[in-house]
């Protein structure tokens, strides 16, 4: 079950600098920024306000003359604010939780890779339990008990996305604990958190960036799915999910309404895909294929 | 799908063996009990911990009776409720209340329709069944000629080109997938129906839909296993022994390298009943994934329970099954374990 972590070796410095970052990396993270930098700068960018209805606006075709670049809903709203406005619950979701997951992910990685084996044992049941129900269910679930706040919503994200953290940090600190400088730190009398914190932590980062990556899709995906529910962004804010949703009924008479935003919904998660494969190209040379 | 020996290449009947590997599987079916009781144990424990997940999560709530009964719940029925699980109980009584009703089948009513949430879900079953079943199979299908063909086509393009256009189609969300294939091919083309499931053509679309969730995943393992193959020591010496190159090629490479994806295939079954939930959302499908939605939609807290917890015991089934299939195909894991 946890052969994923177990295989993956600790990336030296010398390794990083023979296996340069692939330029589909550089793709990837461009592409992630476009969003970023659409998300931030919405107000300015937009033409329309993303809310306002324009009742000779309703399902204008995306044209260049008209003054609606993609179109208009059958609201009259126009596609292109309401995307750029969408970016912000679709990144702000996306980057909270990935880190949030991170943290805790890494943080009982750690604990359960270095402490005592009754812990460990428990962890690594707990993660198991959790991955065998499916992420959309399960927030689907708590979402649908505890209400659909944006925090629920990062929080059940963040908290089903750990175990992926949980077994790769784990796994890297089974391994680390065991080679000959940590024992040096110990005999040297080093503390075992400062040692973790000097010794181990560092070459735990660049596994860790290829699982954010990796979690961030799988954040971003799920989130779309549950707004596409109708259990994740609410209307009326602009999200590429609930759009998406929104326009279906409308997809024979106006196409544009669910592909706009799922084509932007497509660059970003193609994007952080990218980044994805470049980072454990870079890092896990051996372990191709395994994550 | 390419069909898989029961016994590995390397182990004939009549070679001797040394004696540390006599523990080796003799020809046929030699089930290891013992592993399967294991693996048995540890699905047991892992349905039992997402009944108790659920059951924290409703408990979270603050007020599980009242949300059980529904907001316009007379003080009778929460009653009834009370006396049937103890809500009014300490939390251990509550708690052993709600996993032996759950096991023997007894659920409060469906908010809804006023009839036990195993008859709402009855009808559904099935078409979630065979939704999931045809695509995997599908998806399956499709991933292994992919991923054969990246590692051992002629053609360049042929190699490239359908892997690189999975993995495309893997950083799209299944509901978008659904929604560009709806687009195509029933408005565009008018080849295909939007939705329902009333023909053996309704089926095509959605199960091609979660379909194409599948095969990247099958593609690129299988690619990564096919590789792995080839540089196997066994494939070196048949290529000595002069076997033709298309034995060599489907026994020894194909159908060894096929063994890690039937995991993966069981580990699928999670993610396919998730996208199953949006794919019938998409085309309509009458499958479970629908009645979970609908039942969100009406806050039918009975229903939604027992759907998650069911979807949570075929998961763990499904990998149970999986765990098993690979030690048949793969006697190695059921030494080493």
């Amino acid at each position: 079950m946890s052969g994923v972590a177990q295989e993956v070796a600790p990336a030296g410095t010398e390794r990083m600098r023979a296996n340069p970052l692939p330029a589909r990396g550089y793709i990837g993270l461009a592409m992630i920024g476009v969003c970023l930098a659409i998300a931030v700068l919405a107000p300015w960018l937009a033409p329309f306000d993303p809310n306002k209805s324009d009742l000779m606006a309703i399902l204008t075709p995306p044209s260049l003359t008209s003054g609606h670049l993609l179109g208009a809903d059958d609201l009259g709203r126009d596609i292109l604010s309401r995307i750029l406005y969408g970016a912000r619950p679709v990144m702000l979701v996306g980057a909270i939780a990935t880190v949030l997951s991170l943290v805790l992910g890494a943080t009982l990685g750690i604990v359960a890779g270095a402490g005592p084996g009754w812990l460990d044992q428990f962890l690594s049941r707990l993660a198991d339990v959790q991955m065998t129900i499916p992420g959309l269910v399960l927030a689907l679930l708590a979402l649908s008990l505890f209400g659909t706040r944006l925090e629920n919503l990062i929080l059940i994200l963040a908290i089903e996305a750990w175990p992926l953290h949980f077994r790769v940090a784990r796994g890297y600190m089974q391994n680390v604990r065991t080679q000959g400088y940590m024992e040096a730190a110990w005999l040297a009398g080093v503390p075992a958190w400062r040692s973790i914190w000097r010794h181990a932590v560092p070459g735990l980062i660049p596994l860790l960036s290829v699982t954010a990556s990796i979690s961030a899709a799988a954040i971003i995906m799920t989130e779309a799915g549950l707004s596409f529910i109708g259990l994740g962004v609410q209307p009326p804010t602009a999200d590429w999910g609930l759009m998406i949703s929104q326009g279906k009924v409308q997809l024979g008479s106006a196409w544009w309404l669910s592909i706009m935003p799922a084509v932007a919904l497509g660059v970003l998660l193609v994007g952080v895909q990218m980044l994805g494969d470049a980072l454990s190209q870079k890092f896990m040379v051996g372990t191709r294929g395994t994550l | 799908m390419p069909r898989v020996p029961a016994e590995p290449a390397t182990s004939g009947p009549d070679t001797p063996q040394p004696p540390s590997l006599r523990r080796l599987p003799r020809r046929g079916l030699d089930l290891n009990w013992r592993y399967i009781g294991e693996r048995l144990a540890a699905t047991v424990f892992a349905i039992w911990a997402a009944v108790t997940i659920v059951y924290f999560l409703m408990m979270g709530t603050g007020n599980p009776a009242l949300l059980l009964a529904g907001p316009q719940a007379t003080n009778e029925q929460i009653a009834a409720l009370n006396a049937l699980y103890g809500f009014d109980q300490p939390a251990y009584v509550q708690y052993w209340n709600f996993l032996s009703s759950s096991l023997s089948g007894h659920f409060p009513d469906s908010l809804r329709f006023g009839i036990s949430p195993f008859k709402v879900l009855a009808p559904a079953i099935p078409q979630t069944l065979l939704l999931g079943g045809t695509a995997l199979l599908l998806g399956a299908c499709l991933g292994f000629t992919v991923g054969y063909f990246s590692v051992l086509g002629r053609n360049p393009v042929l190699r490239e080109l359908p892997l690189a256009m999975l993995a495309i189609v893997q950083a799209t969300p299944v509901f978008v997938v659904g929604i560009v294939l709806v687009l195509v091919f029933s408005i565009r083309l008018r080849w295909l129906p939007t939705g329902g499931n009333s023909s053996p053509l309704h089926l095509v679309l959605p199960a091609l839909t979660l379909a194409l969730m599948v095969a990247p995943k099958v593609a690129r393992l299988f690619r990564a296993s096919l590789i792995q193959q080839l540089e196997a020591d066994h494939i070196r010496t048949a290529m000595a022994k002069q076997i033709s190159m298309r034995q060599v090629r489907w026994r020894h490479v194909a159908l060894n390298a096929v063994v890690p994806v039937i995991a993966l295939l069981g580990m699928q079954a999670g993610a396919v009943l998730s996208g199953a939930v949006l794919t019938e959302m998409i085309f309509g499908w009458p499958g479970i994934g629908t009645t979970l939605v609908g039942a969100v939609g009406l806050q039918d807290y009975p229903v939604i329970i027992l759907t998650v917890m069911l979807i949570a015991t075929a998961v763990c089934l499904c990998n149970f099954i999986a765990d098993v299939a690979t030690s048949v195909f793969d006697p190695r894991t059921r030494i080493t374990r």
